[in-house]
């Protein structure tokens, strides 16, 4: 009889870098995601005008749609890799014949013929993204709560899918919940990591697509200019694992599908904007009050345009619409609401029952102590880091504006006033409940860029203002082509990290790396004498000091738990040691400090509970074994 | 005044091939010795060669009508035609240094080869932008054209207006502010 070999998994199980095996991985769930997209668009959008110009974000849509089922599904199922494989398989049962049937393939064919110009200027930044998409967990907080360790997923994956309180356990979780089911189908981040810079190149090119189609060859390509010459480091902020990139990839494609229904008017221009701000909203939090800013401005811009507004506003359109911005991200808020009382849980509004003391939060309170109040002083300095490292193009920006107003055709102005107000309202939004935050606002960044893009296909009456115009446009494609230039010769790479995406380099030298002081523990952690292993952790400087703590990212078999020992009982630790007999082990960057009255922490606003946790961890440390360096085990047994 | 507008169209056309060999030859020499080298013997730097060819390409193809496509003859013609050949050859030669320098240890390539391999890329990019220079010829005379019809002006003044804005750009973006202090 032969016995199935029971999988013992260690870290170079996990986080394989960009290689034939994982860009295939990569490839697969691309074409699923773009198969599984283009059925559940169809069922939405009927214009094949609409359909054809935004091809290259069915993906987008069959990934959160995917989420979607899974959001539903994990209550019932663990999404473990084999789950999540009869998942695939049977949704590609129900897709797959009409996507074959429909050709949809061939679309994506017609479509990627346009982009040879946007190609052409990604493809310089390619090399370093490849990189950079091929690491480990490495930044603060996609290793504090974005990512999850190994042990995690193949342990707690349930946690994900249970009520509890918390402000990131419920906060819209989207993407959050793509890294997870993505890490534990494929082991690694690195197929997660070159998704979201892939995301957020189809918003470009999409956005591409429709500037060229409606505006022409020139708005179109000073659009894709201008965000790329922007020094935003893509290769490192576009594959990180944080929610923005994903977040304001999304609000862009809404947004111009907005803007596409107010030119165009094609009511599933809409249906489809709405499913982009869904999937905005339920990315993260910050575009919330974007969206309820842009849901108030077309509705004031279907008030004043009475007839659109009639032919519109039929009840099977509104339940598409609604139906629409539920599946593609809303339920994150129906979920708080069902079960807290509050869609935004913890903010602003009250909770219900139980949970009412963890609520009405206020969003100042919450960001007031790391972003940037709004008042004429710091005005500028905010435009200047929505649009950094070129200074034409604020002053383009303004000119823009200027000339659209007073020059204008009727439509361009129409547009203009669209985007002005959503600028101006979440200003004034930021102003008076939160301040500005470059990277929770950067999807200000293509208002004032759609602005300048405004200009160049604006037909102006005036010979002045075309003078104007087209030294603005000179001036704009002259300094982003320079800074494009200046931005590729910048973007540089580690030796580290290229040895890392190389497979020169083994996840144990990249641990040693960035955490040199953990590297023990996680290899620890591969064969702990039991499996798997708690570990206490109370040492403040462990949680709060030099990111010790986040090497919980490489556990396979160890995870965070303290034992029945609270902060309060540290006086009485020896005789409730006995008591309880505690053994368990603890991570602790501090030796045993033998008299403890010379423990100190550093100023901050919790001063005492800090320091009531390094005294305790100090109890513990000096009571224990050392087992490796940071590593203690206490047993009560022999408790000096 | 025309013959001198004709001498002075002949001489940039001069000054035009000679900019653009000499960055060529300079990037292809530095690949062989080092960055630098051909600064310090000749007193040309490649890359000022280069920006001083695409100044004269860009007046030669705005003010001189009658000859917009002036690098379809003589020396410069070979370069061009030749660069879909010559392109892929030094792009390949690139790609394989790069492997490599990464499967070994970095410097591999200038101490067993002895070749300076990131001037190899300049070489990429000048033949890159020979390849598509006709395009790029074209892109910047309907430009200047489309600017000309639109805003009244003739088309020599137009172009010497858009470049001036270029300079401008240029200065600005490497931050002006410092020649004053």
């Amino acid at each position: 009889m032969y016995k199935l070999k029971q999988f013992m998994p260690t870290l170079t199980d996990f986080f394989q870098p960009l290689n034939i095996l994982t860009l295939s991985y990569f490839a697969g769930l691309i074409v699923f995601f773009d198969i599984l997209g283009s059925y559940v668009k169809h069922l939405f959008i009927k214009d094949k005008n609409v359909d054809s110009e935004t091809r290259l974000v069915n993906w987008l849509i069959g990934l959160a749609f995917f989420v979607f089922i899974w959001f539903l599904a994990g209550y019932v199922f663990e999404p473990n890799r084999t789950h999540l494989l009869i998942s695939v398989a049977l949704l590609l049962v129900v897709t797959l014949p009409g996507y074959l049937k429909r050709r949809d393939y061939l679309a994506l064919v017609r479509i990627a013929k346009m982009l040879t110009v946007p190609a052409l200027l990604v493809l310089p930044i390619l090399p370093a993204t490849l990189v950079s998409a091929s690491l480990p967990p490495y930044y603060s907080d996609e290793m504090a709560y974005h990512f999850i360790s190994p042990y995690a997923m193949l342990h707690q994956l349930n946690t994900f899918w249970s009520v509890t309180t918390g402000t990131l356990a419920n906060v819209p979780r989207l993407m959050d919940t793509f890294y997870i089911l993505t890490f534990s189908l494929t082991y690694t981040y690195s197929v997660v990591r070159l998704m979201i810079f892939f995301a957020l190149v189809s918003a470009l090119f999409t956005t591409f697509v429709f500037i060229k189609r409606n505006m022409g060859n020139l708005s179109a390509f000073i659009f894709i200019l201008i965000f790329l010459s922007l020094p935003l480091n893509l290769p490192m902020d576009a594959t990180v694992g944080y929610v923005d990139v994903p977040a304001y990839s999304f609000m862009l494609i809404g947004l111009m599908l907005g803007i596409g229904y107010i030119v165009i008017k094609s009511k599933d221009y809409l249906v489809l904007s709405s499913i982009f701000w869904a999937m905005a909203i339920g990315t993260k939090y910050t575009i919330f009050m974007p969206f309820v800013i842009y849901t108030a401005v077309m509705s004031i811009f279907f008030i004043l345009t009475k007839k659109t507004m009639r032919a519109s506003f039929d009840k099977g359109f509104i339940v598409r619409l609604l139906f629409a911005l539920m599946i593609f991200g809303g339920y994150w808020y129906v979920k708080n609401f069902v079960v807290f009382g509050n869609p935004i849980y913890p903010f602003l509004f009250p909770c219900w029952g139980k949970f009412a003391s963890y609520c009405s939060v206020s969003t100042a309170a919450v960001f007031g102590s790391w972003a940037t109040p709004i008042n004429m002083t710091t005005f500028y300095p905010i435009i200047k880091q929505l649009l950094p490292g070129n200074v034409v193009l604020y002053l383009a920006a303004a000119i823009s504006s200027v000339v659209i107003l007073l020059f204008g055709d009727r439509s361009t102005k129409r547009v203009f006033a669209i985007i002005f107000s959503l600028f101006v309202l979440e200003v004034a939004y930021l102003k008076f409940f939160s301040g500005f935050y470059v990277r929770y606002q950067q999807h200000l960044t293509f208002l004032l860029i759609f602005v300048i893009v405004l200009l160049t296909a604006a037909k102006l009456n005036k010979r002045f203002a075309r003078f104007i115009q087209y030294s603005v446009i000179t001036l704009v494609i002259a300094s982003s082509l320079i800074s494009y230039v200046k931005n590729i010769e910048g973007t540089k790479i580690g030796l580290k990290e290229k040895n890392y995406a190389l497979g020169k380099s083994t996840i144990h030298d990249w641990i040693e790396y960035i955490l040199p002081a953990d590297t023990r523990i996680a290899a620890w952690c591969e064969n702990p004498p039991v499996k798997p292993v708690a570990i206490a952790l109370y040492d403040p400087d462990t949680i709060y000091g030099g990111g010790d703590i986040f090497v919980n990212s490489y556990f396979v078999n160890c995870f965070f738990a303290n034992p029945n020992l609270t902060l309060a009982e540290w006086k009485n630790f020896q005789n409730i040691a006995q008591e309880r007999k505690l053994q368990f082990w603890s991570f602790s960057i501090n030796a045993c400090q033998e008299d403890p009255s010379k423990l100190t922490v550093g100023q901050t606003q919790d001063y005492e509970t800090r320091l009531t946790m390094k005294r305790i961890s100090n109890e513990i440390v000096c009571n224990s074994q050392e087992i490796i360096p940071s590593l203690y085990y206490f047993n009560y047994r022999k408790m000096q | 005044m025309k013959k001198a507008f004709k001498g002075m169209l002949s001489f940039s056309k001069l000054l035009a091939a000679v900019s653009i060999l000499l960055s060529f030859f300079g990037f292809l020499l530095e690949a062989a010795t080092y960055t630098g080298f051909f600064e310090k013997h000749f007193y040309v730097n490649p890359w000022n060669a280069f920006w001083g060819f695409l100044v004269v390409n860009y007046f030669l193809i705005v003010i001189d009508k009658r000859n917009n496509y002036w690098w379809k003859r003589g020396v410069l013609r070979l370069l061009q035609t030749q660069s879909k050949w010559i392109l892929p050859v030094f792009v390949v030669i690139y790609v394989l240094l790069v492997y490599s320098e990464s499967v070994h240890y970095p410097n591999y390539v200038f101490s067993e080869y002895h070749i300076n391999f990131p001037s190899i890329l300049n070489v990429v990019y000048l033949e890159l932008f020979l390849f598509f220079l006709p395009r790029i010829a074209v892109i910047e005379e309907t430009y200047v054209r489309l600017v000309s019809r639109e805003t009244g002006w003739k088309q020599g003044a137009t172009g010497i207006w858009l470049f001036i804005l270029i300079v401008i750009s240029l200065l600005v973006s490497y931050n002006v502010g410092f020649l004053f202090q």
